[in-house]
């Protein structure tokens, strides 16, 4: 059966069908919650918070989107829920990330942190850019796709795109300033 | 061609979002500026390492971890919605007969509530449901002592008859209350647990074989020590008394059977012996709250999905008995691996 025969015989109360869609996007699913949430245990909760919804909410999918755009939105939700409310019992002493999206962000980053490694940099990003990139990385989404999938106007998708680019690449090089090699 | 132009075309070169003539002019320009073309190549270095990013798979599969709770109907699954809407949604069939049982005791109730011209009715509908509902099942006799028990300063308002009963007991006030205006809603809340208790043990069907989690937002129990003789004095005092040396015996044959999910239905709650258990839907054990004494009911909720917040209250009609004496909250962060006493 093709995804499209899932959703539909899903959609139709097909239940093995609905397991089926959801072992297909699991993996998927959990690599976006692992890159944004950083961490192995809370991309579990929210993969496995993920497909209960869609599990719960195969009804409202329209075929005029795509799946796993649609997939891609409730996964993404989910976690940033979860950084927010992690950002809410945050201390300030914690050795996390204080970001704000603002302005000056990528200045921020540079004068506090320095990331020795590509996936460490990727984690100090604002949530939003840090989302962007995973979209366009690890899910290999086209500007449209992200657009869709994160509900952004596509300039928005780009600005984001470019600018956590730029804040990489600087993370980076201070790490390389440091005299440490990556 | 101006740098901060090429710049962008740099961008979205990476991303295949350029035009054969845009790539063109792009290529003119980074061979004649070393700048751009240095930047470039920081660029593309970048964009090489985020493609190879490592590729990252699940520890074990998600959809069979959740499979257990898939098979529950799929109205009860837990749901990402607000707390308080499910609550409303929580076996409706209950509220239906709840409903029910209101209406019957209302009419048996009417001559009583002429004498007690001050009763807040709403109050009285909304309590005397579980009252009737264990009178239907527990002896009249029984029924006073546990009133008792529960709140002995109410003794004064009991009567032989079981409704005329329910509604004078709810109409006195709570005692608990009186000792602690701080939390007057925390002991309300109590009260209507320690009916609930009752009412769920006489009407809820038996829990199926394979133990699915109900999908309860928030429940109430008793704990006793496991230690409990069934034959013991306490057994006489009444249903709930009686419950409460049971309860360790049934909970040997259907270990775990209330479960309570967190908001986002990843993690369960459930009172084993003298302790509250967090589990993931795997049923490991996520964490294990301190041990108490004494005979108490357990009153457990999910404040949000890391944090679950249990109340003991004490059973008052166990003298002499040691541990909890007052009221206690207790808050269980998920997240710092630790509960706090509020």
């Amino acid at each position: 059966m093709t995804e499209a025969d899932l959703i539909r015989a899903a959609q139709a109360g097909d239940r093995d069908a609905l397991i089926q869609l959801l072992r297909n996007i699991e993996k998927s699913v959990y690599k976006t919650a692992y890159y944004i949430l950083k961490n192995e245990q809370d991309a579990m909760d929210a993969a496995q918070e993920a497909l209960i919804k869609v599990y719960n909410k195969i009804d409202t999918f329209q075929e005029k989107a795509k799946f796993s755009t649609w997939v891609q939105r409730i996964v993404t939700n989910i976690c940033i829920d979860h950084c927010r409310k992690r950002k809410e019992t945050m201390s300030i002493d914690e050795h996390e990330l204080p970001l704000q999206d603002q302005t000056d962000v990528e200045e921020e980053v540079q004068m506090t942190y320095m990331a020795k490694d590509i996936r460490e940099a990727i984690n100090l990003l604002p949530e939003q850019h840090r989302t962007v990139v995973v979209m366009r990385y690890i899910q290999d989404y086209s500007y449209n796709e992200i657009s869709e999938a994160l509900e952004l106007p596509l300039n928005t998708v780009k600005s984001h795109l470019f600018r956590a680019r730029q804040q990489l690449q600087k993370l980076l090089q201070e790490y390389q300033k440091g005299g440490v090699q990556v | 061609m101006r740098c901060e132009e090429v710049v962008d075309f740099m961008q979205r070169s990476l991303d295949h979002d350029l035009s054969p003539e845009e790539l063109t002019l792009m290529e003119e320009h980074l061979c004649s500026c070393s700048e751009c073309q240095k930047l470039y190549e920081d660029l593309m270095a970048l964009h090489l390492q985020l493609e190879s990013l490592p590729d990252v798979e699940p520890p074990k599969s998600l959809v069979d971890a959740i499979l257990p709770a898939l098979h529950e109907p799929k109205d009860s699954l837990p749901s990402p919605s607000p707390v308080q809407a499910r609550k409303l949604n929580w076996k409706s069939w209950s509220y239906w007969m709840s409903g029910a049982a209101a209406i019957i005791l209302l009419l048996l109730a009417v001559p009583q509530l002429m004498k007690e011209p001050e009763l807040n009715m709403a109050r009285v509908e909304e309590k005397a449901d579980q009252s009737l509902m264990r009178s239907m099942d527990i002896p009249a006799e029984q029924e006073n002592q546990t009133e008792m028990s529960v709140n002995p300063t109410e003794s004064e308002s009991v009567n032989g008859n079981d409704a005329q009963q329910g509604i004078a007991s709810l109409a006195a006030p709570e005692p608990q209350a009186k000792q602690d205006p701080n939390q007057p809603q925390t002991h309300e809340t109590a009260d209507k647990e320690h009916h609930a208790v009752a009412s769920k043990k006489a009407t809820q069907p038996p829990v199926e074989e394979q133990g699915l989690p109900q999908n309860t937002e928030n429940m109430s129990m008793m704990a006793a020590p496991e230690t409990i003789p069934e034959d013991t004095a306490r057994v006489e005092e009444g249903p709930a008394m009686s419950m409460l040396a049971q309860q360790p015996e049934e909970k040997k044959e259907q270990p775990g059977r209330e479960l309570l999910f967190s908001p986002n239905g990843t993690r369960s709650a459930h009172v084993e012996g003298q302790q509250v258990i967090v589990a993931d839907l795997q049923g490991n054990e996520v964490f294990r709250s301190h041990e108490w004494k004494g005979t108490v009911y357990v009153s457990v909720e999910w404040l949000d999905d890391q944090t679950v917040l249990y109340t003991l209250f004490p059973v008052n009609g166990v003298q002499g008995e040691e541990g909890v004496t007052q009221p206690e909250k207790w808050t269980i962060d998920l997240k710092q691996g630790q509960e706090q006493k509020r």
